[in-house]
C-alpha cells in the first residue's frame, strides 16, 4: 500500500517555524529599509514641541528619517550651525533671528525656512517678563540687570521695545541660558527676564518671581508669527525628499498635538526635565495645521523689530518662507 | 456532511505534555513571584536606605572636606590683611596676592571649586580667582545674595542655596566663611563655588545598579546635584513636591514607593536629611530593578520549564509516533477499501494488538477483495445482459414494425378485393383473378401467423415433433417442387444433386420440410433474376449433409454471425428490399437442433453469394424405405384444397360472435348437406341445443358474456340422452399449445385454429360426426 504521508504535529510546528523565519525576513528588510539621518538643533524651549512628538511619537521612522538632535543655547544660534552645514534642520528658530539672518544674507541662500512652526497671540502667549518680589512695575526696572536668553531673540527684541515703550532707563541686559533664567531670579542676580515656557511657568511655580507683563502676546507684540522650521539651504535643494519627510513628519506631529494638548504639555515637561504637575500649567503656542505663515502679520511684527533696531527694513515673509514643499506636501495630504 | 477534524495523538500527547509543564512551571513563577515580591520590595527598601546613609555620607564627606579646606585658610593671616590694610597700600597688594596665590593652590589641589573669591565686609569681590572670570562675573557685589547676608548676620560658615553664579551663570551652590580680625569681628567673607559636576561624582562607586541613582536638593527642594540626570541640575528642577524630598527636608529619614513625577515610573526611594546644610538626599531604585532578582527567577524557571517541556514534548512525540506510525499505516490502509485497489496487505508490526488488528483487516480486505471481484463480474453481466435487453428491445420493436407491414400487406390485397368483390359486378376472369388474390394472401398471412407460432412453440419449449423415419431425398424434393414455380417465375434457376444414399433420418418430415423449403425461398428471395440456386444432399460419415447454395447478394461478415437470430434481419426499415419478419432462418435453426443437427452459414461478402448447410444425423439402423412422401392431413400445398366429404343431414351447431366467420361456416357446411344451427352467443346456443339437439358443436372461444370453454362445460354437465357427450370442436384464433389444451381440458373433443379452410372444416365435422354416430 502505498499511501500519504502521515499528518503529524512536528509538521505544525515546521510550518511555525518557517513563519518565524518568513517574519523576520520581513522584519529585517523592513528595518534595513533607507533611513536619512538629520542633525537637528534644539533649545530647551516649547518651540520644539513638534520635535518631541515627532521622536515619542516616531514619525521621522515613518518617512524614512532619523532625527539626531544637538542642543543649542538660542534660535540664532541654530541658523548659525545650518548655514555652516553642521546642522540639517531645526523648529524653535525664531522669526527675530531669522529676519535678522535674512538681513545678512543667509536667509534664503543658505538657512530656507519651510514651514511656520507656531504662532503667539494674547491667548497662547509666548515671552513673559517675570520679576523679583521687589519690582511693583515697569518703572522700578530703571537701571536694573535684566536677564533675556539672547539679545537678538524675539524675547530680547520684544522686552527692548517694551521698556522703550515705557520709558525705562539704565537698564542692561545680561544674556543667560534659558534653563537659569529663573535660577537668576532666585539668586537675586538680575531683578527680571524674559522668559518662554516652560520654565516662565516653572520660575513662577518655584517662587523665583512674578509675572510682571507678556511681551509676546502682549504689548508690544501681542500677536506674531513665533518660530520657524528650517532647513540647510542644500538639503533643501539637493535633498527635497528630505524636506518632504521632515514636512510630512511636522503636519503629523502638529495635528496630534491640536488634537492632544494635555498630553503634549507632558511631553514638554518630560523632556524639558519638569515636573509633569508642572506641565499640566504651562501655556501652548498656536501651531497652525497647515504649517503656512501668515504674510500680512509677518509684516506687521517686523515694524516693532524695525523700532527696537533689530531690522533695519521690513522684509516680506516671501523671501523668508520657501512654500514650494510644503504645499506640495500639502496637496499630497488632500488627496 | 463535512467530517469533523479530529488530532491525532500524536498532536494531543506533546501537546498535553507541553502545557501540563508550561502549566506547572507557570504556577510555580507565578506563585513565587506573589509571594516573593513583597519581601524582597522590603528587603531592598530597607537596602536602599542604607545606601541613602553611605551616600549622604560621602557627600558629608565632600562638603566636609571643601568647608574645612576654606575654614582651615580663612583665618589666615594674608586674607586679614587683604581685608583690614590700608587700600592703595603695598601691605594690602602683597596680601592680596598671597590671597590669590592660597585660592589659585585650593583650586589646583582640590577639585571642590570652580571659584574660589575673598568678599570684603560691603559684600564686593575684592579677588576672584580665576583671575580670568573678573572681568565675565556680570556684577562684582554679592551683598544681594542670602547667603552673604547670613554670614554677616550669623558670623558662621553658610553653605547656600543653588545659586546661578554671576561670573560663569551656571547653577553653583557657594561655601562662604567669615574671616574675622584679631577682635573677632567679621572682615569680610572667604568663599567658594562648589563644582557641582564634581558633587553628581560623589557616591557614583557605590551605585549597584544603572537604574538607581542618588541626588541632593536644596533646602528649597532644587535639585543640587544628580548622579545620573545632569539636567535636573540645570534646570533646576523642583522636586519639592516629592513626598520622600519633603520628608527629608522636614528632618526625616524613611523609605516608601512613589511615583517618579517626570519619569512616571514607580520606584523605591530612601531619604536621609543632610544635617546642618538643611538639604535632602534621596535615593531611588524603579521598583522593576528591585523585582529584576525574582523576575530573572521567574524567567530561569519559565526557560527551564520551557526546556523540560520540549524535551518532554520531543519524547511525547516520538512515543506518540512509536504508537501512531502502525495505526497510521493501518489507517491508510483501510482507506483503501472500497477504492480502486483491488487488495492489500499491512505489514504486521508493532504492538501485540496492532499486530491482530493488521490481520484482521488483512483478512478483511482479502474478502472485500473477493466480493469485489464477484461483484465486478457481476456488474459486467449485468451491462452485457443490459445491453442485450436493449438490443433485443430494438429488434422487438423493428420486429413488431415488420411484422405490422408483413399483415398489412397481404390484408390490404384481401380487403381490397373484397370490397371489389361486393361492390361490383365482374367478369368471370376477374372474379377469378380475384378470388385467387384473396386466396393467395390470405395463405400468406396463415403462413406468417405458423412461422410465428412455431417460433413462439420453439421459445416456449413446446414445439412438438411427429417423429418418423424419414427418407431426406424426398423431404428436399418436395421442398423443391414447391419453390420451383416462385423460382421460375423470378428467373431463378434450381439445381439439385441429392444422393440415394442420403439417409433415412429420424425427423418430423412436415418439419424437415419447412426447414428446407425455409432454405430454399430464401435463396431464392435473395437471388436477382438470372441467378441460381443449388441444392446437395449427401451422406457425408454419420449424418447427412444438406448444402443450399446461391449466387445471390450474399452475406456482410457483420451480420453472418447473427443470421440465426431471431427477429435479424440484414436490413431493416421502410427502406429494406425484401419482405418477411426475419423469422425463417431461426426457425431453421432451431428445427435443426430440435432434430439433433446443426446449421452454419458461409458468404464471402456482399454480392458473391450465400451457403447454409444442414448437418442432419443419420439412423443407426437401417430403415425402412419410405414408400412416399407423408403428408401431414393439415399440410398446405399452396393450393386451395378439394371440396370435402358430405355431411348429408348432419346437424350442426355453430357457435361465434363473429357474424362474418358464422355465415362462413354456416355456407361451407350447408353447401356440403349439413343442417347447420348458427348462434352469435353462447346463451342462444344453449337454447338452440335443448331444442335441436345436434350432432356436432363447433363453437368459437372468445365471445362476449360467455365464452365457449363456459359454454362446453355446461354441455359436458348435461346427461349423455340430453347431448352431454355431443362431440365438439373449438374453432378459434387462440393457435397456441396451451389454447389448445386449455381447450380439451375444457370439454373439446377437437380444437381447430382460424383460419379454417373449407376442406378442412368440412373434414373436421365429418371425422366428428362420426364419433356421434
Amino acid at each position: 500500500v502505498s499511501g500519504h504521508p502521515v499528518p503529524f504535529a512536528a509538521r505544525g510546528w515546521l510550518r511555525a517555524w518557517l513563519l518565524a523565519m518568513v517574519l523576520g525576513v520581513l522584519a529585517s528588510c523592513s528595518a534595513s529599509s533607507p533611513v536619512q539621518t538629520l542633525r537637528v538643533g534644539t533649545i530647551d524651549s516649547i518651540d520644539e514641541l513638534p520635535l518631541f512628538v515627532i521622536q515619542e511619537q516616531r514619525l521621522d521612522r515613518k518617512y524614512g528619517l532619523h532625527l539626531k538632535t544637538s542642543g543649542q543655547p538660542a534660535g540664532a544660534r541654530i541658523i548659525e550651525a545650518l548655514a555652516q552645514g553642521s546642522l540639517d534642520a531645526g523648529w524653535a528658530v525664531g522669526t527675530v533671528p531669522l529676519l535678522i539672518a535674512a538681513e545678512a544674507g543667509v536667509v534664503p541662500q543658505r538657512v530656507v525656512a519651510v514651514a511656520t512652526n507656531a504662532f503667539a497671540d494674547s491667548d497662547r502667549p509666548g515671552i513673559g517678563v517675570v520679576v523679583t518680589p521687589t519690582v511693583f512695575g515697569w518703572r522700578d526696572l530703571n537701571g536694573a540687570l535684566i536677564a533675556t536668553y539672547a539679545q537678538s531673540s524675539l524675547g530680547g527684541a520684544a522686552m527692548t521695545v517694551r521698556l522703550r515703550r515705557e520709558g525705562i532707563q539704565g537698564y542692561r541686559f545680561v544674556e543667560i541660558a534659558l534653563p537659569n533664567l529663573g535660577l537668576a531670579l532666585a539668586s537675586g542676580l538680575v531683578t527680571a527676564a524674559a522668559m518662554p515656557e516652560p520654565f516662565l511657568t516653572q520660575s513662577l511655580q518655584r517662587g523665583d518671581g512674578k509675572l510682571l507683563g507678556w511681551v509676546i502676546g502682549g504689548p508690544p507684540l501681542e500677536r506674531m508669527v513665533y518660530a520657524a522650521l528650517a532647513v540647510r539651504a542644500q538639503l533643501y535643494r539637493e535633498q527635497r525628499e528630505a524636506v518632504y519627510g521632515l514636512l510630512r513628519a511636522h503636519l503629523d506631529a502638529v495635528q496630534w498635538i491640536n488634537a492632544n494638548p494635555e498630553r503634549a504639555r507632558s511631553i514638554v515637561a518630560r523632556r524639558l526635565g519638569i515636573t509633569d504637575e508642572l506641565g499640566r500649567q504651562i501655556n501652548l503656542l498656536r501651531w497652525p495645521l497647515d504649517g503656512r505663515d501668515d504674510p500680512k502679520l509677518f509684516t506687521a511684527m517686523q515694524e516693532i523689530l524695525v523700532e527696537a533696531r533689530l531690522l533695519r527694513a521690513p522684509i516680506p515673509a516671501s523671501r523668508i518662507f520657501d512654500t514650494q514643499a510644503l504645499e506640495a506636501v500639502l496637496k499630497e495630504r488632500v488627496q | 456532511m463535512t467530517p469533523p477534524r479530529l488530532r491525532g495523538l500524536a498532536t494531543i500527547v506533546p501537546a498535553l505534555v507541553v502545557a501540563a509543564v508550561c502549566l506547572t512551571a507557570g504556577a510555580a513563577a507565578l506563585l513565587a513571584l506573589h509571594f516573593g515580591r513583597a519581601a524582597i520590595l522590603d528587603q531592598e527598601l530597607d537596602q536602599l536606605l542604607h545606601v541613602a546613609e553611605n551616600y549622604a555620607t560621602s557627600v558629608r564627606f565632600y562638603l566636609d572636606g571643601a568647608r574645612s579646606t576654606l575654614e582651615t585658610t580663612a583665618p589666615l593671616t594674608p586674607l586679614r590683611d587683604a581685608l583690614a590694610a590700608p587700600a592703595g597700600t603695598g601691605e594690602r597688594a602683597e596680601a592680596m596676592a598671597r590671597t590669590r596665590g592660597r585660592a589659585a593652590l585650593i583650586l589646583e589641589r582640590s577639585r571642590f571649586f570652580d571659584d574660589v573669591m575673598l568678599l570684603d565686609a560691603e559684600g564686593m569681590v575684592v579677588m576672584l580667582e580665576p583671575a580670568s572670570l573678573e572681568k565675565a562675573q556680570v556684577r562684582r557685589d554679592r551683598a544681594y545674595s542670602t547667603w552673604y547676608k547670613e554670614v554677616v548676620r550669623t558670623g558662621r560658615t553658610v553653605f547656600s542655596d543653588l545659586q546661578l553664579s554671576p561670573t560663569t551663570l551656571e547653577p553653583t551652590v557657594v561655601i562662604a566663611v567669615p574671616v574675622r580680625g584679631p577682635a573677632g569681628n567679621v572682615l569680610g567673607i572667604w568663599a567658594g563655588s562648589l563644582r557641582l559636576a564634581e558633587l553628581s561624582r560623589v557616591g557614583r562607586a557605590n551605585v549597584r545598579s544603572r537604574e538607581e541613582h542618588g541626588f541632593l536638593t536644596d533646602h528649597r527642594g532644587r535639585v543640587v546635584a544628580h548622579q545620573s540626570q545632569a539636567r535636573y541640575v540645570q534646570h533646576q528642577t523642583d522636586f519639592s513636591s516629592v513626598p520622600a524630598v519633603r520628608a527629608a527636608l522636614a528632618g526625616d529619614r524613611g523609605t516608601g514607593r512613589f511615583q517618579n513625577p517626570i519619569e512616571r515610573i514607580e520606584q523605591l526611594t530612601a531619604w536621609v536629611p543632610l544635617g546642618e546644610t538643611g538639604w535632602a538626599v534621596v535615593y531611588e531604585q524603579p521598583v522593576a530593578s528591585a523585582l529584576a532578582p525574582i523576575r530573572s527567577l521567574t524567567r530561569n524557571i519559565m526557560t527551564f520549564a520551557a526546556a523540560i517541556a520540549v524535551g518532554l514534548g520531543l519524547v511525547g512525540l516520538a512515543l506518540a509516533r512509536r504508537v501512531v506510525r502502525p495505526i497510521e499505516r493501518l489507517t491508510r490502509a483501510a482507506e483503501h477499501v472500497g477504492t480502486t485497489v483491488p487488495h492489500f496487505e499491512v505489514p504486521v508490526t508493532g504492538s501485540a494488538e496492532v499486530g491482530r488488528l493488521a490481520e484482521a483487516l488483512n483478512r478483511m480486505g482479502a474478502v472485500i477483495a473477493e466480493k469485489d471481484a464477484t461483484l465486478r463480474q457481476r456488474a459486467e453481466e449485468l451491462e452485457r445482459l443490459v445491453q442485450e435487453l436493449e438490443a433485443a428491445g430494438r429488434a422487438k420493436d423493428e420486429f413488431l414494425a415488420t411484422l405490422s407491414h408483413e399483415l398489412r400487406t397481404p390484408l390490404n390485397a384481401v380487403y381490397g378485393w373484397a370490397r371489389v368483390l361486393r361492390a361490383e359486378a365482374l367478369n368471370p376472369a376477374t372474379g377469378a383473378r380475384a378470388l385467387e388474390a384473396v386466396e393467395r394472401n390470405a395463405a400468406a398471412l396463415a403462413q406468417l401467423i405458423d412461422d410465428l407460432l412455431d417460433v413462439s412453440r420453439i421459445v416456449t419449449g413446446k414445439m412438438r415433433l411427429d417423429v418418423r423415419t424419414v427418407d431426406p431425398g424426398e423431404v428436399v424434393r418436395a421442398a423443391l417442387d414447391t419453390v420451383r414455380l416462385a423460382a421460375e417465375a423470378k428467373g431463378v434457376r434450381l439445381y439439385s444433386v441429392l444422393d440415394p444414399r442420403a439417409g433415412p433420418i429420424k425427423g418430423d418430415p412436415e418439419r424437415l420440410q419447412q426447414i428446407v423449403w425455409n432454405l430454399l425461398v430464401n435463396a431464392v428471395k435473395f437471388t436477382p433474376r438470372g441467378g441460381r440456386v443449388h441444392v446437395h444432399l449427401q451422406r457425408i460419415n454419420s449424418h447427412v449433409e444438406l448444402v443450399v447454395n446461391d449466387s445471390g447478394q450474399g452475406i456482410a461478415p457483420e451480420v453472418l454471425p447473427h443470421i440465426f437470430e431471431r427477429f435479424r434481419q440484414a436490413e431493416s426499415g421502410s427502406a429494406r428490399s425484401h419482405t418477411g419478419l426475419g423469422i425463417g432462418l431461426a426457425l431453421v435453426r432451431h428445427l435443426v437442433e430440435l432434430h439433433g443437427g446443426s446449421v452454419h452459414a458461409h458468404s464471402e461478402g456482399e454480392g458473391k453469394g450465400a451457403t447454409f448447410v444442414v448437418n442432419l444425423p443419420l439412423l443407426a439402423v437401417e430403415a425402412l424405405p419410405i414408400a412416399g412422401e407423408h403428408v401431414h392431413p393439415a399440410a398446405r400445398t399452396g393450393r386451395a384444397g378439394g371440396r370435402g366429404p358430405d355431411l348429408d343431414g348432419v346437424r350442426v351447431l355453430v357457435v361465434d360472435d363473429d357474424l362474418d366467420s358464422l355465415d362462413l361456416m354456416a355456407a361451407v357446411l350447408g353447401q356440403r348437406g349439413a343442417i347447420v344451427t348458427s348462434c352469435a352467443t353462447a346463451s342462444a346456443a344453449l337454447e338452440e341445443f335443448e331444442r335441436a339437439c345436434p350432432d356436432v358443436l363447433l363453437s368459437d372461444i372468445e365471445m362476449p358474456g360467455e365464452d365457449g370453454y363456459s359454454l362446453i362445460r355446461r354441455i359436458r354437465a348435461r346427461s349423455p340422452a340430453r347431448g352431454g357427450k355431443v362431440p365438439a370442436a373449438a374453432i378459434t384464433a387462440y393457435g397456441r399449445m396451451e389454447d389448445r389444451v386449455r381447450a380439451l381440458s375444457a370439454g373439446f373433443t377437437m380444437h381447430v385454429a382460424k383460419p379454417v379452410e373449407p376442406s378442412e372444416l368440412t373434414a373436421v365435422v365429418a371425422s366428428l360426426a362420426r364419433q356421434s354416430a
